[in-house]
């Protein structure tokens, strides 16, 4: 092949005797820096063990008892420089989130800095943050760590200061909700999340409930209609209709005539068939079909919950 | 000029087309010796892209003189050489800009410089322009053996970004995954339902599942789902991209292809290459180099050369007389004999050089659009700009093309292009056409195979919009001429796993130098 050489190419015992040396390796420094780290944990300098942690810890971020050890240290730090450190700690656990974007420590840990950070909290931060957030979910947009720190931030740290910029607030989160379920349907956490916004939303504009509800219904019936067997909006759907609207906002025609319809397209849907169920039970109407589909469930549709389907009849 | 190129090969591949490229370094890949060759001076043959000058240049065609070799003795046989380039007929180049800036009145209108040809020109290299352009389904055949092989190392790709069809006289979006049905505002709930409803069969159904639907045209098959006209248009022509006289089999193989492609490099089912699809030719001629093919440009062919007692092929020879031999086989383009006068198929090609694109947009798109109705064959519409760097920036190529070959000689451009501007109605018009460049490529697919033993004969491109075709050729062929279960394209190793040994030197953990990065 090469001209000057030859060339040989390793066989996959080779490469696999080759990929073991390399783990062997690792492990052997991981475990004797390990080592050091805990029996220096109580003498010494906060400094150093800052700096042996985080080598370590860039390689193997999921190591709890080495974040414990972190924080040991710099709750050690004087006063006047903790601020520093805090902050140059949120980039060691951006680094060591890039290894495991899904590190329980690691978000725990950026948490914990912002806690601390409180009363020294700046505006860039948070920017800073959501912008990470921001990052994190494109790259996996359930990524449930990053979903809940998200809330934090936003509930915690960054909430409006008055009460006339709560609205727009909460309107803003609702566009950004409705842009994730548009890219994904299933994303569970962005309904989810839609449902506590939606919630807050209205206890500060409760003038707005008829109108919101209305476009929010259209939404979820858009959603089911365009995948049904995906239980996310089927989920939201109910929590729509029996927690927010309640039984007497129900109507008929707005509400159980189109899921009517839908079941005519496509029979047999479970999510779709249960829904009608408790719908009809609740206006008290279709007693027989009600029975009827609910049987049906039990017995050939979803045999695994046949239970909680009888329960039902 | 030949000397010291040996002569004896295992192989002689003739032409640098997708088919023979492919070819060529599947047969250095098992270890065979390689000699691939091509009397143009750029690879690619009828796949090549070009730039703006060298497009004009090609466009200039040059006759070239018959040379006549004798045989050297009574067993050879000589047989000549076709030109070629003569598989592209009716090459027009047009321009709507002048030559250059003398020659447009300074008026109040066009105090800004207007376009010229010499502009045009000293920006010449950032120009890609393909002679056959195509598409790479990302669940494609190609796709497949590019990864498959680790040719794909070699080159670069961008996701065709917008894919638009025609509708109520526009140029609008397909909505063709689960998010663009639910974020479409013009498709009634119902409607919404009964699309996905198909277009998860086409995902998950098999073949077999059809059962008797499977010869029904594709067009009654989608109306029995109760899809509109509108809907099943959008499946036929966007989705499945066959034509109304389809079958159902053929329609739901094509969604299923286009449907599994989604996802898997982005939101859309198609690649297209950096630099054009002339890239293509050239990374696999890479990997036969690597794996020691000689490659020889501008090599002068005469004829090939035969066993007249045997009728087998046993090689080539160049107009200096100089003989080359193979063992197992010459590969060569239909073009290079006189069998493409038997074909009658031409697909007509079009580029347009345009100021403008087909429809605005934020940001740089690739976009691909095919036109069709119930009596009409498909029509693919490709634009590239400054994206994929095939043309300077503001400027763009738009390629247009039938998928079918026609048997008639007539030239239709006019009424396709006009067909196109209606759609794009004020937005492009015929003023942003700047140039336009058509030719007429004979259709060799289909062709019968030689008649002589070992020598074996690939096609030129058709008129699809992906390059299946040029694979199963290849693959074919691969197993025709070595029957006995070689692999086909084989994984190349990664560089790490690659040990240099020199004869002094037996120390097997030393690895990568700079060998390395020629891999």
């Amino acid at each position: 092949m090469s001209v000057h050489g030859q060339v040989k190419v390793r066989t996959s015992a080779e490469q696999k005797a080759a990929r073991e040396r390399e783990r062997a390796e690792k492990l052997r420094l991981y475990l004797s820096e390990y080592e050091n780290i805990l029996t220096n944990r109580q003498t010494a300098d906060p400094l150093v063990l800052l700096k042996s942690t985080e080598n370590v810890l860039s390689e193997h971020p999921d190591c709890f008892t080495l974040w414990n050890v972190r924080r040991e240290a710099l709750l050690k730090i004087d006063h006047e420089q903790e601020k520093d450190f805090l902050e140059k700690e949120l980039s060691v656990t951006q680094r060591c989130l890039q290894s495991n974007p899904k590190s329980y420590s690691c978000w725990y840990q950026r948490q914990w800095c912002l806690k601390q950070l409180r009363e020294k909290f700046n505006v860039n931060l948070y920017k800073n943050e959501l912008g990470l957030c921001k990052k994190y979910l494109e790259l996996d947009e359930r990524n449930f760590h990053c979903w809940a720190y998200r809330y934090y931030l936003l509930e915690q740290l960054c909430p409006p200061t008055s009460s006339t910029d709560l609205e727009p607030f909460y309107d803003q989160e609702l566009e950004f909700l409705h842009a994730t379920i548009g890219r994904n349907l299933s994303n569970y956490s962005a309904w989810h999340y839609r449902s506590k916004y939606l919630d807050k939303l209205l206890d500060q504009s409760p003038a707005r409930r008829s109108a919101v509800l209305s476009l929010e219904w259209e939404l979820v019936l858009n959603a089911v209609y365009t995948d049904c067997w995906d239980q996310a909006a089927w989920f939201y759907l109910r929590w729509l209709l029996f927690k927010q609207l309640g039984s007497d906002a129900i109507s008929e025609d707005k509400h159980i005539k189109p899921l009517e319809e839908l079941d005519e397209v496509e029979p047999r849907n479970r999510w779709c068939m249960l829904a009608l169920c408790q719908l009809w039970k609740e206006k008290k109407i279709r007693d027989e079909k009600r029975k009827c589909y609910l049987v049906q469930l039990a017995n050939e549709i979803d045999c695994d919950r046949a239970q909680f389907y009888r329960d039902q009849i | 000029m030949l000397e010291g190129l040996p002569r004896e090969y295992d192989v002689i591949v003739v032409g640098t087309g997708m088919v023979e490229s492919i070819l060529g370094a599947a047969c250095a890949r098992i270890g065979k010796s390689v000699l691939h060759i091509d009397i143009n001076d750029y690879y690619g043959s009828e796949w090549a892209s070009f730039s703006l000058d060298a497009l004009m240049e090609w466009a200039q065609k040059q006759e070239t003189a018959e040379i006549n070799i004798d045989p050297q003795d009574e067993h050879e046989k000589i047989v000549p050489i076709s030109n070629p380039k003569d598989v592209c007929r009716n090459v027009h180049l047009k321009w709507n800009i002048p030559e250059t800036t003398e020659e447009t009145e300074t008026t109040e209108e066009n105090a800004s410089k207007p376009m010229t040809l010499d502009v045009l020109k000293k920006q010449s290299r950032k120009f890609n322009i393909d002679l056959t352009p195509k598409l790479y389904y990302a669940s494609g055949g190609l796709i497949d053996l590019l990864v498959q092989s680790n040719v794909a190392k070699y080159c670069e790709f961008k996701l065709v970004s917008r894919l638009l069809l025609e509708r109520n006289g526009q140029l609008e979006n397909v909505p063709s995954s689960r998010a663009d049905i639910f974020n479409s505002n013009d498709i009634s709930l119902i409607d919404k339902r009964l699309l996905m409803k198909v277009i998860m069969n086409c995902s998950s159904m098999s073949i077999d599942d059809l059962n008797e639907d499977r010869n029904l045209p594709f067009i009654d098959y989608l109306k029995k789902q109760k899809l509109n006209d509108k809907l099943c248009h959008l499946i036929l022509n966007s989705i499945s991209m066959v034509d109304y006289t389809a079958t159902t089999k053929e329609g739901f193989i094509k969604a299923k292809r286009y449907l599994d492609s989604i996802g898997r490099y982005g939101n859309s089912p198609f690649l297209f290459p950096l630099y054009g699809n002339g890239e293509m030719t050239q990374a696999f001629c890479r990997l036969c180099a690597v794996f020691g093919g000689i490659q020889f440009l501008r090599f002068p062919l005469a004829a090939f050369t035969l066993n007249s007692s045997t009728n087998q092929c046993t090689g080539i020879v160049a107009t200096t007389g100089e003989r080359f031999h193979v063992k197992d086989a010459v590969i060569c383009n239909h073009a290079y004999t006189k069998s493409i006068s038997e074909s009658q198929n031409t697909i007509h090609r079009i580029v347009l050089l345009t100021n403008q694109s087909i429809k605005a947009s934020e940001k740089e798109e690739i976009t691909y659009l095919r036109l069709s109705s119930p009596d009409e064959t498909g029509i693919h519409v490709i634009e590239v700009g400054y994206g994929p760097g095939c043309a300077p920036d503001g400027l763009f190529l738009l390629y247009l093309f039938a998928e079918k070959s026609q048997t008639h000689a007539g030239d239709n451009t006019d009424k396709i292009i006009e067909r196109l501007l209606e759609l794009t109605g004020d937005h492009l018009t015929r003023t942003n056409i700047l140039g336009q460049f058509t030719f007429d490529q004979i259709e060799t697919i289909g062709l019968p195979p030689s008649s002589i033993d070992k020598l074996f004969l690939t096609h030129g491109p058709d008129g699809t919009i992906d390059h299946d075709a040029a694979v199963i050729t290849a693959r074919n062929l691969f197993h025709e001429i070595y029957p006995n279960g070689e692999e086909f394209l084989a994984r190349a190793p990664d560089p790490e796993d690659i040990i240099i040994e020199d004869s002094s030197n037996t120390d097997d953990t030393s690895t990568t130098n700079t060998e390395n990065e020629a891999l």
